[in-house]
Formats: structure tokens, C-alpha cells, sequence
């Protein structure tokens, strides 16, 4: 008030009561109901991380570039050591899947991780194989996207979730004997 | 079969419908609150405890907590006061909203009395202001004191303009009768007869009971609810989040029967008679504050909060211009009509 121009504060007050009526008839609600609708990344998120030990060759790579020691090296019956994943410290930044020469690590795009333990967080090889089973809690879950049309932003449903698929296996390469 | 005469009392039908119908008209704005403001930052609000109300039993959900929690009196807080304002509180808030008639019948006070109604109604809201320095005084820390202090200072900032523009408004209507004000505005409302008043009446209303842009005693941001700040369970379900929505009630039936227009367009007759017309005329009253009341909680969702000597200044010098130029108005109206 001090300062301005009385024209301008009606102004000002006109103006901001018009616009929380035009928001209160026709909002803009983005807001996504998780359990019910999930947002779709398109493939397009770095999610859990998978290994196929049998293209694993112990170089520890992954467990040297992993910018939070989430990676540790367990021993397996073979004589071998093999990539394992504390999903507590995992950032999900996927550096050790990049750094793999072998491609042993594989991406998802599984991001709905829950654990009820500590425990549970840490992953061994043997649990890596196989992306976790993630229980729908509702029995219809939706994808939706955000998108932009008609100057307004705006949900979108796609569809019903289907089940989560493991990305195809990346080119072959010769499998070490183990 | 005969209805006993007790039954048909407008003074039992004014107490029954004005308590039921505050209680609903409580519960829903305070569920429009929410929700207009949920649409406005592009949130959903309150949802998932009755998705197909639109989340409309939260308001019972969020009761039912208020009344379960445990009662904190704290150490340091005078107790009787800590105990005692907060029904106070809601009492004096209520109380007003009974001194006006409803429909020409239907009333709780009777004639002589009645005639003073809203100058009684004016009277014991403009005493919350004591209640809530008190509450201030009675929780006993830095923040509840602020609060108390800054409740004590706006109240200088919105008296003397509310009660300058009701003023108005009877010197246009040249009675402060609410049943001849009402019949005095059966084809132009008040608020056209005196906009400045009306104005006023909303600048003030606002200040009075902490809406925002003026919701300056009790602010989370900067006194942490000020005088309420101890307040916990039940007491702060009297006060701060149900209290005042009762005062904002009093207040808007208030502006209803003297701005806008209050059961105008309906003429009811006697009241045992044209039972259904006394209650559609009170029920009219009752929309009309309610849509006065929406427009009040409305504001939290656009306006900033000012400063309380911005408000002191804004009201010392532009509400209170503006507070004259609307008796200069009346009095115009006053000869020239």
C-alpha cells in the first residue's frame, strides 16, 4: 500500500480474485492418486537393477564406480564374487550398469520399491535375477502422463498397468564359463 | 392429532434451525476452505476419506480427532482462563447469530428486545477481541503474548470502520429494527443502496475475524497461531479452528440481514401458519450467509498476508476515509430518499 498507486492495488486485488475464481471453477489439478494411477515413464526411468551372474566376470567395476558403496561383493559356492545391491544406499543413478563391460547388469524401469526390513533392503545375486514382484494394492492401477494441450496442462489416462517386463537383454556377448 | 403449542414455538424452531444449520454451514465451509484453496495451489484437498463427497467427512474425521485427543493444559498457563475462555469463546461467538431474527416470525428474542438485536449482536462480537487477549494473557508464552498484543492493536484498526459503516447502513434505512431493515431493502439490497459501506463491512469483517489478507494475530508463519499457540484437543477446536468460523458466521448473517437483503424477496406470513414459508425465508438467510462466508474463506487462497502496521495504516487511513465517505453517502440517502 505505501508507495503504490490506489488504482493499482484495487487493480491488483481485482485481479488476483479474478484469478482464484478462474482456478476455483476450472482448476488445474495435476495431482496423480498413487495407488490408483501410476505416472508412465515410457521406459524412460532408472529403476531396479537386475544381474545375470552368468555373464558376470567378478571384475568389480560396478562395486569401484558405485558413488555410494552400495555394491558388495559376495562370495558364491563357485569360488566366484558376485555384484550385490543395498537398495539403501542405492541412488538408482545406474553407473554400474554403464560401467559393466559384460553387460551382466540389466536396467528396469521399477521404481515402487517398498521394504518392510533393513533386511530385506539388501539384495545378494542370487535375488538379483529376477525383478521383485510388486503387488498391486488396488485391483485397477492406471497409467497416466501429463501432457499439454489447449494452453493447459492436463492428466491423460493410458490405460490399464500391465506387468512389469524386464527390458530385452542387451547385444550378446560370449558368456564366461563359470 | 393436535401438535402441542410448545412444539410450535418460533423461539424452539429459531433455536433448532439456527444451531443445526450454523453446525452444517460450519462443517462445509470449512470443507470449501480447504478445498478452494487445494484448487487454486492445483492440489485435490481433502479426498480420500469419502472420495465420492469429495472428501466431505475429513471435517467429521478431523472432529472426532479434536475431540479424542488428549486435553494439554501446560504448566506454565493459567489454568481457569485456559479453561474457561475457549467455551467463552465460542458462547460470545454464537450468541449474536440468536439476537436476529431469521424471518419476521421467527426469532428468539421478542419484540422490544428485538428491535436492538443487531446493536446487541455488534456488541458481543466486538468483545471476542477481549476473549482472545485473554487467551493470550492465560497461555503464557512469547508467541500466545505477540498474538494477544497484535489482536489488541487490529482490533483499533477494524472497530471503528465496522461500526461506522453498520451506522451507515442505519441511517440509510432510518431504523436499526432488522425486521424493518430487511422490509426497507424488499427491491434493492442494502450493499446497492451503500457500496462503501458494504466495502467497509467486508475490510472490516475480514480484520475482525483473521481472514485473510489480515489474518495477522494468528499467523502460522509468524506467531505459530498466536494466542492459540498452547491450545490442543478440544480447546483448539473451540478457537482457532472452529471458533472463529462460528464468529465469521455471526458476522456474515449479520451482513446478510443488513446488506444483502436477508429474506427479502420472501414475504412470509404469521408464523404457525406459513410454517414452510418461515423456514424457506430462514433458509434463504442462511444462503446468503453462506455464500458471504465463501467469499470470506475464499481470500486465504489468493491474498498475501500484511503487516500489521501496513494494516494499521491501510485502516487508520483508507477503510476509515472510506468508513466516512459512506455516512456522507447515507446521509445524503437519509434526505434525499
Amino acid at each position: 500500500m505505501a508507495g503504490q498507486k490506489v488504482g493499482e492495488a484495487i487493480r491488483a486485488v481485482l485481479d488476483v480474485i479474478g484469478l482464484g475464481l478462474k482456478y476455483t471453477l476450472r482448476p488445474e489439478r495435476l495431482t496423480i492418486y498413487y495407488p490408483y494411477e501410476v505416472p508412465d515413464y515410457m521406459g524412460r526411468v532408472r529403476g531396479w537393477i537386475g544381474l545375470w551372474t552368468e555373464r558376470c566376470t567378478s571384475c568389480m567395476i560396478c562395486a569401484r564406480i558405485c558413488p555410494t558403496n552400495a555394491i558388495k561383493m559376495y562370495m558364491e559356492k563357485n569360488g566366484r564374487r558376485y555384484p550385490g545391491i543395498d537398495y539403501g544406499r542405492c541412488i538408482m543413478c545406474h553407473y554400474c550398469i554403464d560401467a559393466c563391460p559384460t553387460y551382466a547388469l540389466y536396467p528396469t524401469d521399477m521404481r515402487d520399491l517398498a521394504f518392510y526390513r533393513h533386511e530385506d533392503m539388501m539384495y545378494t545375486p542370487d535375488m538379483m535375477r529376477k525383478p521383485p514382484q510388486v503387488p498391486k494394492l488396488v485391483p485397477q492401477v492406471v497409467k497416466v502422463v501429463h501432457e499439454y494441450s489447449g494452453g493447459r496442462v492436463v492428466k491423460v489416462r493410458l490405460g490399464e498397468l500391465g506387468e512389469h517386463k524386464p527390458l530385452p537383454p542387451a547385444p550378446s556377448v560370449p558368456v564366461v564359463e563359470s | 392429532m393436535e401438535i402441542p403449542s410448545w412444539l410450535l414455538s418460533p423461539r424452539l424452531w429459531d433455536f433448532l434451525f439456527d444451531g443445526v444449520v450454523s453446525t452444517l454451514i460450519l462443517l462445509t465451509i470449512v470443507w470449501a476452505e480447504r478445498k478452494i484453496a487445494a484448487r487454486v495451489q492445483m492440489r485435490v484437498g481433502p479426498l480420500h476419506v469419502s472420495p465420492r463427497l469429495g472428501g466431505y467427512f475429513q471435517l467429521i474425521a478431523d472432529a472426532v480427532r479434536f475431540v479424542m485427543q488428549e486435553v494439554i493444559i501446560t504448566v506454565d498457563s493459567y489454568r481457569v482462563l485456559f479453561v474457561a475462555l475457549p467455551p467463552l469463546f465460542v458462547a460470545l461467538a454464537l450468541m449474536p447469530s440468536f439476537m436476529v431474527p431469521l424471518s419476521p416470525y421467527l426469532a428468539l428474542l421478542s419484540r422490544p428486545s428485538l428491535h436492538y438485536g443487531i446493536i446487541m449482536a455488534l456488541a458481543v462480537l466486538f468483545y471476542l477481541f477481549i476473549i482472545v487477549v485473554g487467551m493470550g494473557w492465560a497461555v503464557n508464552n512469547r508467541f500466545a503474548y505477540i498474538g494477544a498484543a497484535r489482536e489488541a492493536l487490529i482490533i483499533t484498526a477494524y472497530e471503528i470502520p465496522l461500526l461506522d459503516a453498520f451506522a451507515s447502513m442505519f441511517l440509510t434505512y432510518r431504523t436499526i429494527d432488522p425486521i424493518e431493515i430487511v422490509a426497507k431493502q424488499t427491491y434493492i439490497v442494502g450493499a446497492l443502496y451503500n457500496p462503501l459501506a458494504f466495502i467497509v463491512y467486508i475490510i472490516g469483517v475480514a480484520m475482525a475475524t483473521s481472514r485473510f489478507p489480515f489474518e495477522i494475530a494468528d499467523y502460522e508463519g509468524d506467531v505459530a497461531t498466536g494466542p492459540y499457540s498452547d491450545f490442543s484437543s478440544i480447546f483448539l477446536a473451540l478457537t482457532y479452528a472452529g471458533g472463529i468460523y462460528i464468529a465469521l458466521f455471526s458476522y456474515s448473517l449479520l451482513g446478510a440481514l443488513v446488506f444483502l437483503g436477508g429474506w427479502a424477496p420472501i414475504a412470509p406470513g404469521p408464523w404457525p401458519a406459513d410454517l414452510w414459508g418461515n423456514l424457506a425465508a430462514a433458509a434463504w438467510v442462511m444462503i446468503k450467509t453462506f455464500i458471504l462466508m465463501l467469499f470470506f474463506v475464499f481470500l486465504r487462497s489468493v491474498m498475501p498476508v500484511a503487516r500489521l502496521d501496513h494494516t494499521l495504516s491501510f485502516s487508520w487511513r483508507w477503510v476509515l476515509t472510506i468508513a466516512v465517505a459512506a455516512t456522507a453517502v447515507s446521509a445524503a440517502e437519509y434526505f434525499l430518499l
